[in-house]
């Protein structure tokens, strides 16, 4: 606190606060502008209703899309995360030839622009005649979620100490029990954060959505991309203030149940 | 020996494509003895010890315990109970839950691990501990945490690496004594593998001494401190000199004349100097410190120089002596017999022939 009083110190601190409100604000707005009574969105919203935040709770359009967000992403974060753990895994133990070069490409649709891989993807399943629905949005969110799991997984596996794994080996267990009593507990945290990195991108992914779902199931992205080009109704923003509220919760049960496994 | 040998290494042997980390080491060990592998880091020593717990496959050669050959068992099946110099204790398991980990591999009753586990808690005085998570207890619980749980499953051979490495001095005197203890009790047949030679020394029934891959010298402690095979064993267990010079004679009863570059003559018996060596070639003689006494200069089996450098060590001193050539030779001095000489002193040491040794030079000496 001490360096607050020099220059350098006060500097410092006054970056982070303007940093940390150029974050917070945004999101404020979004929980903010839809109290407002108004039909349109304004800030500071005028007068004070839950009604806007109850339209969206009652409009199906709402209502399905989320679910069917919900339903891609949990499959594609089970996919996901039964491929790139051991993916992750055999990358961190194997020098076999190519590892490398396995492992650039597998990191691959990280650096590629999505609009790049959904035009590709689009034009490949077409031809390949894979028709429009949730099975193909499933497959080509894995194409995205996968390098994510193995991108999160393989440093957390890299510094595992292998000399639990020998002594859970000396000690009589065979290689699986070893894994699955010693590795998996130990790197446990890693995987969580990869499954979820693997279920926020496919449950907040648009450009792909847009390309490969079928119109007539759209995900939740799609739906408030769709409603926001036709006007700023504040349904859209009550929609989204319910995502960061989902998503605060989500974040605290997880730090819940994290501060409860490390006790 | 080798008939009722509990443990023994056959010719061992691990490359790493042209790197020879260990070559054709041959060991047998008995029932109960602790044996300690003892070398510089990269001598393969761990190597060694991880190829008879299985983690690595040798090249060539054998590994039987109890007249099994072990060689390609996979490390679950073999028996061995390792302390691992980091511990490698399970961070997300209990201590008793750590320790009780071997037994449930077993598939013993929970009663019974139960009951084993309490015992080992109770003999390696972890009482109170046993619901803690590993990063919650001293080093010195942690170590005791990881002997418990190699102890506790009954194994044919003990392996410790290094297992003292991360203590405190204090610590780690006492926690050997009580290692020691434990493993004359149970009769634990044990293979330790460091790098302190004191360590080796004070708790090791025989110590293989390791150089480049190899067991250089295979004996009980005293064995290799007093009658060292090489130069390299003589400067890595305990303290010496090393003079250069030359043999003037052989006599016919084996005698040894070695002259000292400034023409003193030391006479030593042929049981203790290497065989093959010829009058008038160079060799080395090296003294232990505690074999040299006080003496005029001048008197036969003798050498003189001056004083260069005084070191106090409570129960002796620690006198560096320079002599006429420029060679140094290291005196203990018992600080109970008197003052030590001052720096700079003129002084004569008597070489006592059961503390000296004559080697063969080599390219290094």
């Amino acid at each position: 606190m001490n360096s607050l009083r020099t220059p350098f110190g006060a500097t410092i601190a006054l970056l982070s606060v303007t940093a940390l409100l150029y974050l917070i604000i945004p999101i404020a707005v979004v929980l903010i502008a839809p109290l407002g009574e108004t039909g349109y969105l304004s800030f500071p919203p005028k007068g004070l209703t839950l009604k806007w935040y109850q339209a969206a709770l009652a409009d199906s359009r709402y209502v399905d899309s989320f679910l069917n967000s919900l339903w891609i992403a949990g499959w594609v974060t089970v996919i996901a995360t039964l491929t790139g753990v051991p993916a992750a895994y055999a990358l961190s133990r194997h020098a076999f030839p190519g590892a490398r070069a396995l492992e650039a490409l597998f990191l691959s649709p990280l650096i590629l622009p999505t609009l790049v891989l959904a035009l590709g993807l689009a034009l490949w399943f077409n031809r390949m005649g894979f028709v429009a629905g949730t099975p193909r949005l499933i497959a080509a969110h894995l194409v995205l979620c996968v390098p994510y799991v193995i991108r999160v997984c393989l440093p957390v596996f890299r510094r595992f100490d292998r000399s639990l794994e020998e002594a859970a080996a000396n000690l009589g267990a065979r290689p699986l029990h070893a894994f699955v009593l010693v590795m998996l507990p130990v790197v446990r945290p890693g995987i969580a954060a990869a499954a979820t990195m693997a279920f926020i991108t496919s449950f907040d992914e648009l450009v792909l959505a847009l390309f490969l779902a079928d119109p007539a199931r759209p995900t939740l992205p799609v739906t408030i991309y769709s409603a926001v080009q036709l006007g700023f109704e504040p349904t859209v923003a009550a929609v989204s203030g319910l995502l960061v509220l989902l998503g605060t919760a989500l974040l605290l049960i997880l730090q819940w149940l994290n501060r409860n496994a490390s006790q | 020996m080798t008939a009722e040998a509990e443990i023994r290494l056959d010719a061992l042997c691990k490359h790493y494509g042209a790197t020879v980390a260990v070559h054709e080491v041959s060991l047998s060990i008995a029932k109960g003895e602790l044996v300690a592998l003892l070398g510089p880091s990269g001598c393969g020593k761990t190597t060694t010890l991880r190829m008879i717990a299985g983690f690595v496959e040798p090249t060539s050669g054998r590994i039987h315990v109890q007249g099994r050959d072990i060689t390609r068992l996979p490390p679950y099946r073999r028996d061995t109970g390792m302390v691992f110099q980091n511990y490698a204790l399970f961070p997300h398991l209990t201590v008793a839950e750590n320790i009780a980990f071997g037994l449930a591999r077993r598939g013993l009753a929970r009663g019974l691990i139960r009951s084993r586990v309490s015992e080992m808690v109770s003999m390696m005085r972890l009482e109170g501990l046993e619901d803690r998570l590993p990063q919650r207890l001293s080093g010195g619980q942690q170590q005791r945490v990881a002997v418990a749980r190699a102890l506790v499953i009954n194994p044919t051979v003990l392996l410790l690496d290094e297992p003292f490495s991360n203590l405190d001095a204090k610590l780690r005197e006492s926690t050997r004594v009580e290692l020691r203890r434990i493993q004359h009790s149970l009769g634990l047949t044990s293979i330790f593998v460091t790098h302190d030679q004191q360590e080796a020394m004070a708790i090791a029934d025989r110590i293989a001494v390791m150089d480049g891959g190899s067991v250089v010298q295979v004996g009980r402690s005293a064995d290799i401190y007093e009658r060292p095979a090489s130069r390299f064993v003589a400067e890595f267990i305990g303290q010496a000199s090393f003079l250069s010079g030359r043999l003037s004679s052989i006599a016919p009863d084996g005698d040894h004349q070695f002259v000292a570059p400034g023409g003193e003559e030391i006479t030593v018996p042929a049981s203790r100097c290497d065989t093959g060596l010829g009058t008038n070639l160079p060799c080395t003689l090296m003294l232990r410190p505690e074999g040299l006494t006080w003496t005029s200069a001048g008197t036969p089996q003798s050498l003189s120089g001056t004083v260069d450098e005084l070191s106090y060590q409570g129960p002796f001193v620690h006198v560096d002596i320079r002599l006429a050539d420029g060679q140094h030779l290291l005196m203990e001095h018992r600080s109970a017999a008197g003052p030590a000489p001052a720096r700079g002193e003129a002084v004569g040491v008597r070489i006592d022939a059961e503390a000296a040794r004559i080697f063969r030079s080599t390219t290094t000496a």
